[in-house]
């Protein structure tokens, strides 16, 4: 087995104890969904919920001496890093189609359910998540889990006081253009789906890749000290 | 003689302590003791030959080559505490570890397990401190490792189990093709495996050889009060003066210079007790 299939299977028995307590927390956002009567909103509140997973794996690293594994093992710092981002965005990917999945039986049941809504949802719910485990991980590789949990909540509290703002400046723009682009994309939802899922996907793995550069370089400068 | 680990003007510096110059052999088919008090930087040294701490200075080369990640596929660690998260089932241990070493043996893992009594069903957390040492014991001993480091591995196991591991120790060592570095407090652990010793104190370098040359090395001498001249005090190393005489260790060179006195072999335990208290006297 390589290098990277052994550290990405390390992670998933990082998080194995917390298996259980995922699922069940990951069927909550399902009343969101019909609370709404939105499919899209079940899936971005289950990505946003899957954001607070990333920190799992930094959780165990810092329990007792286990942190030492990695010195023991034959694996070095970029392996290590990489390895946890796999998982991350592999555990991202599945709680995504978990959430299409789900938060879709939600909607047929409830009759809500909307095919350019599975599509919205997932794409913001793809955006989202990348955005804020991006910011995350190199917090939790600069400062360890305790001194940087805070910082998870940040992208939220960023959210919560930009928004307003941002909808405030958007009513004044003038968004004409903006606006007859939106109509072209939604009469064509095939359309909107590949270009919105192209656009996500591009920026999704720009931002973990900066993400990911940023940590293996936090994580060598912590070495030397 | 092919030497497995060789340590060069090794050297840490933190805020408030500084391992320096710390150079040692380990030749192959030996096990060395490495000792010294609390705080003497003994696991410091041990994460710098792993790589665990970049290093200030020095070189650490492993059967000739300078460490790696790669070099970790022939070198087995077991630490004081476990690295196992207490959530951790004994028949996970192998599936997280075997994928990572190319000289993975199933069945020695497995023969590890059964001949230390380790239930697959037990949880990590649910394990005693001498399982648990077992338990890593158990994995640095199952992919080939030609070098086992072990940071104080029989601390606080009772004298059965402590003499189960030195045992799988010594047969560990027994093919002639591999090395332990052993740090302890428990040195007369050593003096039943040791071949070597290093004895580092307060960062820096004792001794370190042959453990026959260590123990013949000094002298203990004894004596009543008032029977040391200015000259025979300035030779004593760890001088201690107590109501009914004093007790001191001298270079077996000086031995001369008490004729007439009380003199005793010393164990490993009397020099490092007598050289830590003559250093943190001067």
């Amino acid at each position: 087995m390589s290098a990277l299939k052994s550290t990405l299977r390390l992670e998933g028995y990082f998080i194995k104890p917390f298996f259980k307590s995922i699922l069940i927390l990951l069927v909550f956002p399902l009343a969101f969904a019909f609370g709404n009567q939105s499919v899209s909103v079940g899936i971005t509140v289950t990505m946003g919920i899957a954001m607070l997973f990333a920190s799992y794996n930094f959780v165990q690293e810092e329990k007792g001496n286990v942190a030492q594994i990695f010195g023991v093992l034959p694996i070095d710092e970029k392996t290590r890093v990489k390895g946890r981002y796999l998982f991350v965005v592999l555990a991202g990917l599945i709680t995504l189609v978990f959430a299409v999945i789900l938060s879709s039986l939600v909607g047929v049941w409830g009759g809500f359910f909307a095919a350019e809504e599975v599509v919205l949802g997932s794409l913001l719910g793809m955006l989202v998540f990348s955005l804020f485990v991006s910011i995350q991980l190199p917090m939790f590789y600069k400062y360890g889990y305790s001194k940087a949990r805070f910082f998870t909540f940040i992208p939220y509290i960023l959210v919560v006081v930009l928004a307003p703002t941002a909808t405030m400046i958007a009513k004044d723009m003038d968004t004409q253009a903006l606006n007859n682009w939106m109509q072209t994309l939604m009469q064509n939802p095939a359309l909107f789906a590949v270009l919105g899922a192209a656009a996500a996907l591009v920026i999704s793995l720009l931002l973990f890749f900066i993400s990911y550069r940023l940590s293996v370089g936090i994580l060598k400068r912590k070495m030397k000290n | 003689m092919n030497n497995m680990l060789q340590v060069k003007g090794l050297g840490k510096n933190y805020p408030t302590f500084t391992l320096s110059d710390i150079t040692f052999t380990l030749p192959t088919g030996y096990v060395m003791g490495f000792i010294g008090q609390n705080g003497a930087g003994k696991t410091t040294t041990m994460k710098l030959i792993l790589q665990m701490v970049q290093k200030d200075s020095g070189e650490v080369l492993f059967m000739d080559n300078p460490v790696s990640a790669k070099s970790k596929q022939q070198i087995g660690v077991v630490f004081d505490s476990s690295f196992l998260l207490d959530d951790w089932k004994v028949k996970d241990i192998e599936g997280i570890f075997a994928g990572f070493y190319q000289g993975w043996d199933h069945a020695l893992y497995q023969n590890y397990l059964s001949r230390f009594g380790l239930e697959n069903t037990k949880k990590i957390k649910d394990l005693s401190r001498g399982m648990k040492t077992k338990m890593s014991l158990a994995v640095a001993l199952s992919y080939g490792a030609k070098l086992l480091i072990l940071d104080e591995p029989t601390s606080g196991l009772d004298p059965v189990a402590r003499d189960e591991i030195l045992e799988i120790l010594q047969e560990y060592i027994q093919d002639g093709t591999r090395s332990i570095l052993f740090s302890t407090h428990i040195t007369s652990d050593l003096e039943r495996i040791a071949d070597y010793i290093t004895f580092i104190n307060k960062g820096h370098m004792v001794y370190t050889g042959l453990k026959d040359e260590l123990l013949e090395s000094f002298y203990i001498i004894k004596g009543g009060n008032n029977a040391l001249s200015g000259g025979q005090r300035r030779k004593i190393i760890g001088l201690r003066e107590h109501s009914t005489g004093f007790d001191g260790l001298v270079h077996a060179q000086d031995k001369d210079a008490f004729a007439g006195m009380l003199m005793e072999k010393p164990s490993i335990q009397d020099i490092m007790v007598y050289i830590s208290k003559g250093e943190d006297a001067q």
